[in-house]
């Protein structure tokens, strides 16, 4: 299979721009809840690796939520308090035991794999529940109406993205978390309890990623099977680093790979004969394309990943 | 006892409870869906160690565990977190899959030796690009290892899925069967046991690895790299090849395991063969604190806990997912202990005959 009998079928008339940036944009937005959460934990200077499972586990507790008919806010705010919920337990063993981030955060993915693959084979009719409702504010045809008829959790990106924003650079709370992510001697030594506003940055982390996997689970499955998130968490780790630990970036960097995404979903219809197994890398490799090219001007939070101590 | 002694016999009694606490967390999941303790713990130990035949199915997983911790220690030891041994052993074994295939015809052993020594190659490569990345671009190697797994994978089935070497006439995307000539033997029979060639040989590479990190020069270069990137520059090792290196052979380690997996069990390489397995001999290398000696005794627990699980699922129902719970607390709780250690000071600082350490201080109140 040569280049040249790849593009012979392609079909540049086929592509709908309008369709395809609406799909990026539901792909994007899921990763970007998370991305923004990972944000604030990074900033206050805790990589997350357990995002991916953090974000699986709260994927699992919005589906059963919905499945249990409770609705699908309970859904929301379930998912929320869960992802709260796990970020507290990973929070106890690297604030209070100093434990390394890195390792935790890769048990907590394979604990909330394996706990979440239990839950799903006992109940394999999670795989469908209650989703969520479609919002069409440009009617239903047109180009707009294409990019814009989405789920509501969609739309919520919007306010979040605004709210975390002006929360990291405005509030004196954005500023203490700053401050204990660059330089938490000094924010210590100013009367900052380096561990207290870290605790606090990963809970707002918790809180997001549970968003972000009630959008996944109620808003795009809608429902819950086995492994759902397959590596979508580490791209939201990607999209801070492509962000710069910048709120809007970040956000911005997640709809750049939503569009990769889509491209993945929609490239069989153009008449591109390209296998699906390659297609379906195309996202990750973007990812790592985009990291080595774009390191200008990016440096991460200095205490990233180094538990805090006090001299004594 | 030295110090030295008493500062080994703790470090295994805090593996051993991480361990414990491991199988507590993965009990209560156990009786949380309602099925008997006592007999999936039994299911577990009769999947495991309950017949030459589980015990060689033990083993050859450990064989994988051990080589893949080889490789992740190999580059911890250069200060290179790299958890992109999935992706790495995938590669690897698909590759000596091909290499085995392609030299079917060439007299006995070299099928054998050949296919080993591609597929080391394969793995080393896949793992180079994250080095190179690192080295030139300055990507984070935790992230790009990440990454190169999804993509490895997906390459895999994607040459599986072609038509060629890689794949038989069958509907299935697998490759052609792997000749006899290049198979790792079955050292106790093929009616006893499974046990192959893969573990001795996995043994050997492992105290290979052991003596280079901690008796010989380009070892000691490796460590300094881990530990002092500035000084090791200083000295006038180019850091940036080395952590190309040092990815090279620690991906090239994975790809062993990916190839005694699929040269001594599988006998064809299908996509996600060894799906997990990359993540498991990591977790191996973090419970023995990058140690490659204390890697061999976890590699087996790792192996025995995977190969119990299969007969877990099967006589008692429970998921096989178990696995991956009880893997993830056991690395929580290495994790989480790992400060027990750090306050007894480094070793070197303490008298040679100095009376045991006290009780250690607990870790300062955050």
């Amino acid at each position: 299979m040569s280049a040249l009998t790849l593009l012979a079928a392609f079909d540049p008339g086929s592509i709908n721009l309008p369709k395809l940036l609406g799909q990026a944009v539901r792909l994007g937005v899921l990763v970007a809840f998370v991305a923004l959460g990972e944000t604030f934990s990074q900033r206050a200077g805790v990589i997350n690796i357990g995002v991916e499972g953090v974000f699986l586990s709260t994927c699992c507790v919005a589906a059963v939520i919905s499945f249990l008919g409770w609705g699908v806010f309970a859904g929301f705010i379930g998912a929320a308090i869960g992802g709260m919920i796990v970020m507290a337990m990973i929070a106890f063993v690297v604030l209070r035991l100093r434990a390394d981030q890195i390792v935790t955060g890769f048990g907590i993915n394979l604990i909330a794999l394996g706990i979440t693959s239990v839950v799903v084979k006992a109940k394999p009719a999670l795989n469908s529940v209650d989703g969520l409702a479609i919002l069409r504010p440009f009617g239903r045809n047109g180009a707009l109406a294409d990019v814009f008829s989405q789920k509501w959790s969609v739309f919520l990106i919007v306010p979040v993205t605004v709210l975390c924003a002006f929360t990291l650079n405005r509030t004196a709370w954005g500023l203490r978390v700053k401050a204990v992510g660059e330089t938490p001697a000094a924010a210590d030594a100013a009367g900052i309890g380096v561990n207290r506003i870290r605790l606090q940055a990963m809970l707002v982390c918790g809180a997001l990623i549970g968003l972000g996997g009630a959008a996944f689970a109620l808003g795009q499955a809608p429902g819950f099977t086995e492994n759902m998130v397959s590596g979508r968490g580490f791209i939201a780790l990607v999209a801070v680093i492509f962000g710069r630990w910048r709120p809007t970036q970040v956000v911005l960097g997640c709809l750049f790979f939503g569009v990769f995404e889509a491209v993945t979903l929609q490239a069989s219809g153009w008449g591109l004969d390209v296998p699906s197994q390659l297609l379906n890398a195309v996202p990750y490799v973007a990812c790592l394309v985009a990291l080595s090219l774009f390191r200008k001007g990016s440096t991460p939070p200095s205490s990233m990943a180094i538990p805090f101590e006090r001299k004594r | 006892m030295s110090a030295t002694t008493l500062r080994r016999i703790r470090s295994a009694l805090i593996s051993i409870g991480g361990v414990a606490f491991g199988f507590v967390v993965g009990g209560i999941v156990i009786a949380l869906q309602g099925k008997p303790i006592g007999a999936s713990l039994s299911a577990l130990f009769d999947g495991s160690f309950g017949s030459l035949f589980a015990i060689g199915n033990t083993l050859n997983k450990a064989a994988a565990l051990l080589l893949i911790a080889c490789g992740y220690i190999y580059a911890a030891r250069g200060g290179l977190i790299s958890i992109g041994s999935e992706g790495q052993l995938h590669i690897g074994g698909l590759i000596g899959a091909a290499g085995a295939i392609a030299m079917k015809d060439l007299p006995r052993p070299l099928p054998l030796i050949g296919a080993l020594i591609v597929g080391f190659v394969g793995g080393g490569l896949w793992g180079a690009i994250a080095g190179w990345l690192k080295a030139r671009r300055d990507v984070n190697v935790v992230i790009s290892t990440l990454l190169l797994n999804y993509i490895g994978l997906k390459l895999v089935e994607f040459a599986l899925d072609r038509k060629g070497i890689m794949r038989d006439g069958d509907a299935e995307p697998q490759s052609a069967e792997i000749p006899g000539a290049a198979r790792l033997a079955r050292l106790l029979g093929d009616k006893t046991s499974a046990l192959h060639l893969g573990v001795p040989l996995a043994l050997i590479v492992a105290i290979v690895v052991w003596f280079v990190l901690s008796r010989t020069i380009p070892g000691f270069r490796v460590r300094m790299l881990g530990h002092n990137p500035a000084m090791a520059a200083r000295t006038g090792i180019s850091v940036q090849t080395m952590s190309v290196k040092v990815m090279f052979v620690s991906g090239g380690l994975a790809g062993l395991a990916g190839c005694s997996i699929i040269l001594g069990e599988q006998f064809r390489a299908r996509p996600e063969f060894a799906f997990g397995f990359g993540f498991a001999g990591i977790a191996v290398a973090l419970i023995a604190r990058s140690n490659v000696l204390a890697a061999i005794p976890a590699s087996v627990l790792f192996g025995a806990i995977l190969a119990g699980g299969n007969l877990l699922e099967a006589r008692v129902q429970v998921p096989n997912a178990i696995v991956s719970v009880i893997q993830g607390a056991i690395i929580v709780a290495a994790a989480g202990t790992a400060f027990l250690l750090r306050d007894t000071g480094p070793v070197i600082a303490e008298e040679p005959d100095s009376p045991p350490v006290a009780a250690p201080a607990p870790a300062s109140p955050s």
